[in-house]
């Protein structure tokens, strides 16, 4: 069975897990989490479960794509490319969520939508870098060298990822003064946590399903004019 | 459910719901536009078929 068919095999079932991990990870999050005022939390803590899994997933998903990118400069494997490619769109929207959810929640709890603070900077940088990615990739029409060339930039933009891990989990305060909180996973009520993790579970089987979705589409698309292809059912 | 998710959500309910809903209108936005966009590569490449075909039976 070739990758293509595969993939089409392994959609629903990511779909179906990423659906019901995701609304029992809200569900959780809503309603057996302690609420605002028995745990001296204001309830806009809820939107945790939506901005921390995005956040993650942002982050994770371009660790991945430039996996993707490596391994397609190292060995020249045309799908390299392509699940670099699917999985881009993917990185660019969970960073859009965790950017809007951030600023309100950063709306109700300081009060203005946005702050010019290292964290969220890092973060827009990281859309930033997406959008060049996809921009360049759609600017050569020449599928091979827009590969090659995008794969360089999202290397080059890895150097962002320990950044924002860094302005976010850092060490002296003094340093990086900052409206946004520290990462306090340890300090976490487990059911919060718990939530906070089920969902996070459901937005990385919702980004596998829509890579996977994705990157069906590149290989239809770039290889519409092979017999394999001609010889699908679907088109037919 | 809207009754009892305000008496969970309290005062902020629309920051809540409004981080939630953005989230889920985009989650369930790329799915919609992928389905899409693979309906108008398969009419693509049905196309290129048929006129593969006549090119070949012409020949």
């Amino acid at each position: 069975m070739n990758f293509y068919a595969l993939a089409g095999k392994v959609i629903p079932i990511f779909w179906f897990l990423a659906i019901t991990l995701t609304l029992l990870g809200l569900y959780l999050g809503f309603f057996t989490t302690p609420d605002g005022l028995s745990s001296g939390m204001k309830e806009y803590y809820r939107i945790i479960y939506v901005h921390v899994a995005s956040s993650w997933m942002a982050m994770w998903l371009y660790g991945v794509m430039v996996f993707w990118a490596l391994m397609g400069l190292v060995f020249n494997t045309r799908l390299s490319y392509m699940m670099a490619s699917a999985t881009s769109i993917s990185g660019t929207i969970m960073t859009v969520i965790a950017l809007i959810s951030g600023a309100i929640w950063g709306k109700t709890s300081w009060g203005t939508w946005w702050d010019w603070d290292p964290k969220l900077t890092t973060f827009l940088i990281l859309l930033f870098v997406y959008i060049g990615y996809i921009a360049l990739q759609s600017a050569i029409e020449d599928t091979r060298r827009s590969d090659k060339a995008s794969a360089l930039l999202a290397l080059v933009g890895l150097a962002l990822v320990p950044i924002i891990y860094y302005a976010v989990n850092c060490p002296d305060p003094n340093q990086c003064a900052s409206l946004h909180q520290e990462s306090s996973l340890q300090k976490t009520e487990p059911s919060i946590l718990i939530a906070m993790l089920v969902t996070t579970l459901g937005f990385w089987l919702y980004s596998f399903a829509t890579i996977l979705m994705r990157v069906r589409n590149i290989i239809l698309q770039r290889e519409r004019k092979t017999t394999w292809v001609s010889k699908l059912k679907e088109t037919h | 459910m809207v009754v009892i998710l305000g008496s969970v959500l309290g005062n902020y309910a629309v920051y809540i719901l409004g981080a939630m809903g953005a989230a889920l209108f985009l989650m369930l936005l790329e799915p919609i536009l992928l389905m899409l966009k693979r309906r108008s590569i398969l009419k693509d490449v049905k196309r290129f078929i048929r006129l593969d075909e006549r090119k070949n039976r012409s020949e």
